[in-house]
């Protein structure tokens, strides 16, 4: 009671303007209807998704983890059951092994296959009787021997030679074979 | 009961006396997760239960090989992305469905879904979250909703923190212009 009557007292000193409770500030007209305004265009333009609730909005049954617990405990016990029962050629871990030892298998024929001994006929095999009796030298032509030796870029001076022979002696490669 | 580190939780598991304890203890720790995480992309309950269960028999058929060369999480991670991936991919080659299809059929099933319990404004968000190529929106969510760090997100997916970065912007700016209209 004695504070009201002290308030009572101190406003009757004080100008009118103090019980509007401004302190005296005044706003520009329309003020408050202008601000209501901005602040909404404002908050329009935050980003929708920080206003958004990143929560899980998904829901699952009652219970339903402690029955996803045992569901999947079954199933590996299942799983293992099986894994038991079936024939050991079934089992994943052989037909791994299995397909392991295939491809190393596959790589190793592969490999001797390839390399074996007289595979490759190397230069120093063919003797020149092989060359005379075999056709090749009948089938050659001589202006495509010419050809090949002119491509040549390894020309040596037996080649050379051996060309030089052919056009002082005017003869051809099927004279020289025959003379050979 | 669930206080094991995943360390702890791998050597119990190599211990052939302790190996199902561990497992069972292993699944109780990450089934919300995993099952969470899977549930965002293929969004039907009963799907997810199917995938959720296949991803922890894998776990266990595969738990013996794990080399710990990344947190078990991750790992876990990158196995359901990858089961989730599959089972959409199967469901569209099973119908013949293009990408789009199983898209639309998602947010149809999405629209129906009587487990869904966000408002409208986190229906809409889902829906616009389905709009996003699949890599975008498996992005969006382990960012959004799982509040992972770009660099886990990387080591799950095997994307650079850089383009993961920039596919989670691209996918924000399409779902805020979905949201807003635009």
């Amino acid at each position: 009671m004695k504070t009201e009557e002290n308030n009572k007292e101190l406003n009757s000193f004080l100008p009118a303007e103090t019980a509007a409770n401004n302190g005296g500030f005044s706003t520009p007209e329309n003020y408050f209807q202008i601000l209501e305004n901005n602040i909404q265009e404002k908050v329009s333009r935050i980003p929708v998704l920080y206003t958004t609730k990143s929560e899980n909005p998904f829901a699952v049954p009652g219970q339903y983890f402690t029955e996803l617990e045992n569901s999947v405990r079954e199933k590996i016990s299942l799983t293992i059951e099986r894994e038991a029962s079936s024939p050991l050629y079934l089992r994943p871990s052989f037909v791994r092994v299995f397909v392991m030892l295939f491809v190393i298998a596959a790589c190793t024929v592969t490999f001797i296959v390839l390399n074996r001994k007289g595979h490759s006929v190397s230069e120093k095999d063919i003797s020149f009787n092989d060359i005379y009796h075999s056709t090749y030298v009948t089938d050659l032509d001589e202006n495509e021997l010419a050809g090949l030796i002119e491509d040549s870029t390894a020309l040596n001076s037996n080649t050379s030679q051996f060309e030089n022979y052919l056009i002082e002696e005017n003869t051809d490669i099927y004279t020289l074979t025959e003379e050979l | 009961m669930t206080d094991f580190s995943d360390s702890e939780l791998l050597e119990k598991f190599r211990n052939p006396d302790t190996c199902h304890y561990a497992f069972n203890l292993l699944v109780k720790k990450y089934q919300q997760r995993v099952y969470w995480h899977v549930r965002r992309i293929v969004i039907d309950h009963d799907d997810a239960n199917d995938v959720v269960q296949n991803i922890f028999i894998k776990v266990w058929k595969n738990l013996s090989g794990f080399r710990e060369h990344s947190q078990l999480y991750t790992w876990l991670y990158r196995i359901a992305t990858n089961e989730s991936i599959s089972f959409l991919n199967s469901k569209r080659t099973k119908f013949f469905l293009p990408l789009v299809d199983v898209e639309n059929e998602l947010s149809t099933r999405l629209s129906n879904d009587p487990l869904f319990s966000g408002d409208t404004i986190q229906r809409k968000l889902q829906q616009a979250v389905l709009k996003l190529p699949q890599q975008q929106r498996i992005i969006f969510n382990m960012k959004y909703f799982d509040h992972m760090k770009y660099e886990e997100i990387s080591e799950v997916l095997g994307v650079t923190v850089g383009a993961l970065k920039a596919s989670y912007h691209h996918a924000v700016k399409k779902i805020e212009k979905y949201l807003t209209g635009n």
